[in-house]
């Protein structure tokens, strides 16, 4: 499986951790137990207060602009190593659709945390 | 193993995978390995207006420690083959159970 990740060695990944959080970067190195060496490494805070406007089409965080104050905030965390055990999600990006959203429009709770 | 190798038949197929913390994310299995690390491609969060989170990640490799439950189509699972299968796995680890106690005893009864 870490050929899996080995793959996406240089390119832009997704992160959830264990706590919830999500983090994007520049992926540099991993190994057997999933642990992570990032650059660039920036955390998405997502700090919507309660449910999002709309309820239908998947675009709605695209449509309707987050109220004051609780669109998507990223802070830079520079250069990091994620340990295995708390990595939950690994994701590969498509520039594409990263291009195309607004995220400081997209208003959303915070992920749960990991209960085991 | 045995639902290592039971994933593996499942590589290809629809799935929609529940995490510890309630996100479920839909997709194709492309690859399992032995601690049920899931990849999926195509992915889509199911409530995707609740969690925009992942709206950009077109694939993703999920941790086997943080899955709940793996959501399967009834088609795509022979449970009396499943069935069989892990009876005779749950045999084959109490015969070796049977043989290793054996063989504990052996020498200390040599030796008394």
């Amino acid at each position: 499986m870490s050929n899996e990740l080995q793959r996406l060695v240089g390119r832009n990944i997704f992160v959830m951790t264990c706590e919830g959080r999500v983090l994007i970067g520049k992926l540099r190195g991993v190994d057997t137990v999933m642990n992570l060496t990032m650059s660039d490494l920036r955390e998405r805070l997502f700090r919507g207060s309660g449910l999002p406007p709309a309820e239908g089409a998947g675009e709605t965080f695209m449509a309707e602009p987050a109220a004051e104050g609780e669109g998507v905030e990223e802070i830079s965390l520079g250069t990091m190593v994620v340990r295995g055990d708390n990595v939950a999600v690994v994701g590969e990006i498509d520039e594409d659709i990263e291009s195309q959203i607004d995220w400081s429009s997209v208003a959303a709770l915070p992920l749960p945390p990991i209960k085991h | 193993m045995l639902f290592y190798s039971f994933f593996k038949t499942l590589v290809g197929k629809p799935v929609a995978v529940e995490l510890k913390n309630g996100v479920v994310i839909r997709g194709d299995l492309t690859s399992v390995d032995q601690f049920t690390n899931l990849k999926l491609e195509n992915i889509q969060v199911v409530d995707d207006h609740l969690y925009p989170h992942m709206s950009s990640v077109s694939s993703c490799l999920i941790r086997g420690s943080v899955v709940r439950y793996v959501h399967l189509r009834p088609d795509d699972v022979d449970c009396d083959l499943l069935q069989d299968a892990t009876r005779r796995e749950a045999d084959r680890h109490k015969q070796e159970a049977a043989a290793a106690a054996a063989s504990a005893a052996a020498p200390s009864a040599g030796r008394a």
